[in-house]
């Protein structure tokens, strides 16, 4: 497992603005990600969590920064990021068959017909849905759907999976479910995968570290927190795990900082102030390798 | 009313110099309060490479903090337990790339205490800065979350040294924004925080936090001095935190701060017989520590106990 095998360096999104110096949204996000690790991003409503998800998917321009995936910098969409929105956007005049057999066409491209079908049914029964693969989006429940967006994805093989609150619009039961589903899949598949969530429960229950993003514009890596529970996960184990509750409380005081509506003067002036450039951190810990970290402008 | 314990956490302080081919590390000066078997034990001591605390820091050239002592990682430790002291740091300070000096600090972790020492350092690859060490009595749940928490630059007490590279200083950390672990400072009782950058020229290797609670202070008073001449003479108070109220000059230890500034190293202090620092919560000894970036000497943190 490589340590660095996605890497987001100095990531700016910046918009024009007609009266002014151009509005960065983001602004010096930088983060790594080990290979197969799974990664909850949180923060506030509008801070840019889905503006950097969509960069790193290569579906929305670079202002300056790079994205680097198993050592090459993207350039735009692949099928090496698989991307599953909020609404899982099926194609209504498609089953759920017909929906996942479009991607695995484009990376199978020299398989047979039969490899095909074999590959769709497997990712399709993956997700539960082994039963109704014929079945037309406007016969499946939203949760059904999703499944469907989630086995699309996966049967692409990616070397990053990405998910933008891939819950949001599901029951509390169904999304429970869901998150069960790609756990199992991901202890298997070990897809390196970020995914953007406003539930602190499920950020922490289905990530091994939490990004917190702090206010936008400017946004960035506010405070990074490991989760220590180990893999497979037993969600009653780990809601009653010693560490469970200060966990879950170090994520809601973050989000409380940060909240535009208790924030401070201070805060808010100190969130506008411009940001220092990156630094990473490229040698062991000082116990035995002493700790360079180069301090860019110093 | 919070009862404060007569002895508060830190117990002891000294400063050793290196040799110029860093071989070996002397003793030069101490402050040791109550600790008389330490004080004993310690008067012209010197110390091989790799051996004990200050010989593994001259050896590695990075900090060390132990939270518990043993004979082979502190090499006065039945003098140490028989003074108190449970826990150490080792702070290397390094003079245009090369280590000079090494600033010790011991501590009490005795039932009861309630307090933090931390050492914050980088993970390969990563942007972030994580719990390297810890010495924290009475503080439980607080250092077991503490252990899964990173900063990046700017972010928390660590992230914002790290950002300035100067001594920092954050008062009411259990209710202060910039202070990210606040909740569980604040159930834990822990008041005011301090952080101290470990410099190599122009590199951080660490980041040293002071984590103290009005029960058992780690510290009385403690002040941050800049330089923007880069010398002693161009020195200013840029922050100050007095629990102790005992100092009626805000400058009290500039005397002290001037000295690290132009000798370049760590100076220890005590001033338990002086009549100005006398008070209810007197202050009875301190250390100064300098930044130094390349031939600069950038800022002096001045922690007082």
């Amino acid at each position: 497992m490589r340590d660095r095998y996605v890497e987001i360096v100095n990531l700016v999104k910046a918009y024009p603005n007609p009266v002014g110096e151009p509005i960065r949204v983001v602004d010096g996000f930088n983060f790594s990600i080990r290979e197969g690790e799974i990664i909850g991003v949180i923060g506030h409503s509008g801070c840019g969590k889905s503006t950097v998800l969509t960069m790193v998917a290569g579906l929305n321009d670079i202002t300056s920064g790079d994205v680097v995936v198993d050592g090459k910098v993207i350039d735009g969409p692949g099928p090496d990021r698989a991307v599953v929105f909020q609404s899982p956007c099926l194609l209504p005049w498609m089953t759920a068959f017909g929906n996942v057999m479009l991607g695995v066409k484009r990376v199978y491209p020299h398989a047979t017909r039969v490899q095909r079908k074999e590959i769709v049914e497997h990712y399709l029964a993956l997700v539960g849905l082994a039963d109704a693969m014929h079945k037309y989006p406007r016969e499946l429940s939203g949760g059904m759907q999703q499944r469907v967006g989630i086995a699309r994805a996966i049967a692409l093989k990616p070397k990053v999976l990405l998910l933008d609150e891939p819950f949001g619009r599901l029951d509390s039961l169904t999304r429970m479910d869901l998150q069960d589903v790609i756990l199992g899949i991901l202890n298997e598949s070990k897809i390196t995968t970020m995914v953007i969530t406003h539930d602190v429960d499920e950020a922490v229950y289905m990530s091994d570290r939490i990004c917190m993003m702090t206010n936008g514009p400017r946004a960035r890596v506010g405070q990074v927190l490991n989760i220590p529970f180990e893999r497979p996960r037993e969600r009653r184990a780990v809601l009653e795990h010693d560490l469970y509750y200060d966990l879950r409380g170090c994520l809601v005081d973050f989000l409380e900082k940060f909240d535009k509506h208790k924030q401070p003067k201070a805060q808010v002036e100190a969130a506008d102030t411009e940001q220092p450039a990156p630094a990473l951190l490229d040698a062991d810990t000082p116990y035995g390798v002493p700790l360079t970290l180069a301090e860019i402008g110093a | 009313m919070t009862m404060t314990q007569a002895n508060g956490m830190t117990a002891a302080a000294e400063v050793w110099a290196v040799d110029a081919d860093g071989g070996a590390a002397r003793r030069i000066e101490g402050v040791y309060g109550s600790c008389e078997a330490l004080r004993l034990t310690s008067d012209g001591l010197r110390l091989e490479a790799g051996q004990g605390l200050v010989g593994a820091v001259a050896a590695r050239e990075v900090p060390i903090l132990l939270d518990e002592l043993d004979d082979e990682s502190f090499e006065r430790c039945e003098a140490a337990r028989a003074s108190g002291v449970d826990g150490a740091l080792a702070l290397p300070l390094f003079d245009e790339g090369r280590l000079t000096h090494v600033a010790v600090l011991m501590f009490r972790g005795a039932a009861g205490m309630v307090g933090a020492v931390e050492l914050w350092t980088g993970r390969r690859g990563r942007f972030e800065l994580g719990l390297a060490e810890a010495f924290a009595p009475g503080l439980d749940r607080f250092a077991a979350l503490s252990q899964h928490v990173n900063f990046p630059m700017g972010s928390g007490l660590p992230g914002l040294v790290w950002q300035s590279s100067r001594p920092m200083l954050l008062k009411g950390i259990g209710t202060s924004v910039k202070f990210l672990r606040s909740t569980g400072a604040e159930t834990a009782g822990l008041t005011t925080g301090i952080g101290y950058p470990v410099r190599k020229g122009n590199e951080l290797q660490a980041v040293a936090l002071w984590l103290s609670s009005a029960v058992s202070p780690l510290l009385k008073r403690h002040e941050v001095w800049l330089s923007e001449t880069g010398d002693a003479a161009g020195l200013q108070l840029a922050d100050v935190a007095d629990e102790a109220g005992s100092l009626e000059r805000a400058d009290g230890l500039k005397g002290y701060a001037e000295r690290a500034a132009q000798e370049r190293r760590p100076v220890v202090f005590d001033v338990s017989d002086a009549q100005a620092f006398r008070g209810a919560n007197e202050i009875v000894a301190g250390v100064a520590l300098p930044v130094l970036v390349h031939d600069r000497v950038t800022a002096v943190g001045v922690i007082a106990w």
